[in-house]
């Protein structure tokens, strides 16, 4: 399920509160400033730190 | 692990266990509360984001009155009944999304409103709360703010917060009004109305919750058997049609920031 776009407009870094970048397969809101990932999971956002994927991890699953 | 931290475990712990009982729950679905919430605030367009929605029935009123809600909380088991609920009342202008009351994700002035109702009282720290609904709030923008409210004694505030912690483990503070009133100021908001209501709770209703033993369902009654004074005139425990009642007090309170 893809995410509402206004949702995207207003939706922030939980962390530094800047705006997110969509991930090509709309599966995750990355921010470089906290160097973290939210999970989108079934069009919900998952905007919890305990739950956020490391960038440099996440980076890395991306190409394996 | 941090206070927050471990509030947000027994949280996520006992709301994604019971998530289902919160669509039903009479207080949560029905009390006056959710009426006066949506007439004090009176939302007109745009858009809304209710903090801790539980089930989602304080989103989906409003969402009569607004373009879009989004209906958050920090628990996954409560947003699939959230999700559940708005199909079935056909709610068709609502979104979803897992969020902290303390931090929420959202850029600064975005929302036109913020809600919380019944909430409040499983926050580790209800003042980060107010601090980033008047960030993320638009200037102008209102937040409509429901909770139940303790004693303004602290010796009559502590025991009545821990007849709710018995009840609900994940239960952690409910503030005074004049407390409530202060952390609201403190957050730059601006009260624009305040008033309390009296909703009464059925003891075996309320007592009837998943995983709650008989041992604990004894401990609430002796409570309020042998309550003090003060504490017998806030819950006023009485019979009723041969029924055991009590009275919990919510505030419902309408901040703005300037």
């Amino acid at each position: 399920m893809a995410i509402d776009k206004e949702l995207l407009e207003i939706l922030a870094c939980p962390v530094c509160k800047k705006p997110l970048e969509l991930s090509r397969d709309e599966n995750f809101l990355i921010c470089r400033e906290s160097k973290l990932v939210y999970k989108i999971e079934d069009g919900i956002p998952v905007m919890l730190v305990d739950e956020a994927i490391p960038l440099d991890e996440w980076e890395k699953s991306q190409k394996g | 692990m941090d206070t927050s931290k471990e509030q947000r475990a027994a949280v996520q712990r006992i709301y994604n266990r019971d998530s289902d009982y919160y669509i039903t729950s009479t207080p949560h679905a029905r009390s006056n509360s959710l009426t006066r919430a949506f007439e004090v605030l009176r939302p007109e367009g745009g858009v809304l984001l209710d903090v801790a929605t539980g089930a989602g029935h304080t989103a989906f009123k409003m969402a009569e009155g607004c373009r879009k809600v989004i209906a958050s909380d920090l628990t996954r088991g409560m947003i699939a009944s959230a999700r559940k609920l708005a199909a079935e009342k056909k709610v068709g202008n609502a979104l979803f999304l897992r969020v902290d009351s303390e931090n929420l994700g959202f850029r600064d002035g975005a929302l036109d409103y913020v809600s919380v109702r019944i909430a409040p009282h499983h926050f580790a720290d209800v003042q980060r709360f107010l601090r980033e609904a008047a960030r993320v709030l638009k200037p102008g923008g209102k937040l409509m703010y429901v909770d139940n409210v303790a004693p303004e004694e602290p010796r009559e505030a502590a025991a009545y917060n821990h007849f709710e912690k018995v009840r609900d483990p994940s239960h952690n503070r409910c503030d005074t009004v004049p407390a409530l009133v202060e952390m609201m100021e403190a957050a730059g908001l601006r009260i624009l109305h305040c008033e309390t209501l009296r909703k009464k709770m059925a003891m075996d209703e309320w007592t009837n919750r998943p995983h709650l033993d008989a041992k604990a369902k004894g401990e609430l009654r002796a409570f309020l058997g042998n309550a003090s004074p003060a504490i017998r005139h806030w819950l006023a425990p009485r019979e009723e049609e041969g029924r055991f009642v009590f009275d919990e007090i919510e505030a419902v309170v309408l901040a703005q920031r300037p």
